[in-house]
């Protein structure tokens, strides 16, 4: 499903982007793709993900993921992006829609998973 | 020889975000040039462009008209659009039946073409020209696995010949680019001008590469920095090196064969006021060419063969000023490095001759296909050596 196209089943619904930071536009076509899958099974049935493009002259799939949550998913997004960073050592930046930086994981310093669902949880208020 | 062409324009599988009228526009006019100029009929082309069809309809049409001309030997495919990979790092192409999040079921997997390719045309000369994202990544695909290899080498008196060349729009690690408002992609826009109008200096027909390296120094030319670097490849190659198989008209030299010659050399007039009065009486201080303009000259004609293209010409116009003129020998260049270091030794070997040589050098230079401002750099160099030789005259007057 669409991300932007994802309807709202009750409750509250958070729209999130993710990117990667340090990476060429090929590894960051292939991280996002890697997460989408990891997150896909994570987000419930009202969750979406998937990925976008923010520069539209690359002939490329994009290499940003847009995920749409409901906040008892916000665990799960945090715990599955800790994972993947501690597998993969990508610097992954979770942000709100209108680029406000909501938490950050690489090699050196993993997402806090705590504070990052925190920060999903208020997002929106 | 037979052509399939692939890609979409439209991709309503993820909204409206992947669309793209370049794509068709540069799909139509390499259709436009199989018709016109390869003069290839309805029946040899297979044109899979913006066909709705699933992938695996798509490769059945693919491997039955493969299969319907078999006796065809060479076979072109192109594709524009879209290249991106699966979530287990496998590289696939986008068509129109291509769904966000079923990629994997609706992209078109390389390895999939290639196992298709080798199934029913492993006999031919396949010729891939990729016009998207990523596209040096589906080299791999097409290479002979161990075993095959084995194989080929074991039975290879008794195989035709036989190989791949791909041409892509981007090495395996960069991304493809259809700048925004232009009417074609990046790579197809000066692909389709090297296929349509040929090569200065090259022979009646151009091989894959001949057209790769052109295609090369045109979008350097046009875009500088920001140019994507097509590449060529041939990774399967069974007796024949597909690349350098010479199939493509060079209109230039069709055109030369049926006009009367025209002169060697169009040196400008405007570029060349003066030039006749400059002589070959003093050496050129090395300090009038600076790096920063070697480079600038280095990094358009980075292809040595047209640097060596200039210096014929220079040279041709040297002995019609003057048959007993000392030339500008290839020996004494820096043959074989780094175009700067080519370019570097050419100027010095230039300036040593004197101010008429490197003057009728820079003039060669100004009547090639280059950005305006770097043919005005040549111009102000030009009057640079003009007004040296002048000055070292005055000197020696006084």
């Amino acid at each position: 499903m669409c991300p932007s196209d994802a309807g709202v089943h009750g409750g509250e619904l958070h729209r999130l982007r993710i990117r990667f930071d340090g990476l060429t536009v090929m590894e960051a076509n292939k991280a996002a793709k890697e997460l989408e899958r990891v997150l896909h099974p994570l987000l419930g049935s009202d969750g979406s993900v998937g990925l976008a493009k923010t520069d539209n002259v690359t002939q490329d799939f994009g290499t940003t993921l847009i995920v749409v949550l409901g906040t008892p998913a916000a665990i799960a997004l945090a715990k599955g992006i800790h994972d993947f960073v501690a597998k993969r050592g990508s610097r992954v930046v979770i942000e709100t829609d209108e680029g406000k930086v909501l938490a950050t994981g690489d090699a050196a310093a993993n997402i806090d998973i705590a504070k990052a669902v925190e920060a999903i949880r208020k997002a929106d208020r | 020889m037979i052509a399939i062409i692939l890609g979409a324009t439209q991709f309503p599988g993820y909204g409206t975000q992947l669309d793209n009228l370049a794509f068709g526009r540069s799909s139509a006019a390499f259709l436009g040039y199989l018709q016109d100029v390869l003069r290839l009929r309805a029946e040899q082309i297979l044109n899979l462009f913006d066909d709705a069809a699933s992938v695996i309809d798509l490769d059945e049409r693919i491997s039955t008209f493969l299969t319907r001309n078999k006796d065809s030997r060479n076979v072109i495919i192109f594709y524009v659009g879209h290249g991106g990979f699966l979530s287990d790092r496998e590289y696939y192409l986008a068509v129109r039946s291509t769904r966000r999040g079923r990629e994997h079921l609706t992209g078109m997997r390389i390895k999939a073409i290639a196992e298709t390719l080798n199934q029913s045309a492993g006999d031919k000369n396949l010729m891939l020209i990729l016009d998207c994202c990523f596209a040096g990544e589906a080299v791999k695909e097409f290479q002979s696995n161990d075993l095959a290899t084995v194989v080929e080498t074991k039975t290879f008196d008794a195989l035709p010949e036989a190989g791949t060349a791909l041409l892509v729009a981007a090495s395996k690690d960069e991304p493809a680019i259809s700048p925004a408002e232009k009417p074609y992609t990046m790579f197809s826009e000066s692909f389709l001008k090297v296929l349509t109008e040929g090569v200065r200096s090259k022979q009646q027909r151009l091989s894959l590469r001949d057209v790769a390296i052109r295609t090369q120094a045109l979008i350097k030319s046009q875009y500088g920095l920001l140019a994507v670097r097509p590449e060529v490849h041939a990774p399967r190659q069974k007796g024949i090196n597909v690349a350098d198989l010479e199939i493509f008209p060079n209109r230039q030299a069709l055109a030369k064969r049926s006009v009367p010659k025209p002169p060697p050399t169009t040196i400008p007039q405007d570029a060349t006021r003066g030039l006749v009065l400059v002589r070959n009486e003093f050496t050129v201080p090395p300090h009038i060419f600076t790096r920063e303009f070697v480079a600038v000259v280095s990094d358009i004609l980075f292809d040595q063969q047209e640097a060596l293209a200039v210096l014929d010409q220079a040279n041709h116009q040297l002995s019609a000023m003057d048959p007993s003129a000392v030339l500008i020998r290839r020996g004494n260049l820096v043959l074989g490095s780094t175009s700067y270091e080519f370019w570097q030794s050419l100027f010095d070997e230039a300036g040593l001759q004197g101010h008429r040589t490197i003057a009728t050098l820079l003039c060669a230079l100004i009547d090639r296909e280059m950005p305006s401002d770097v043919i005005q750099q040549c111009k102000d160099m030009l009057q640079k050596v003009i007004d040296d030789y002048h000055s070292q005259s005055n000197r020696r007057v006084k």
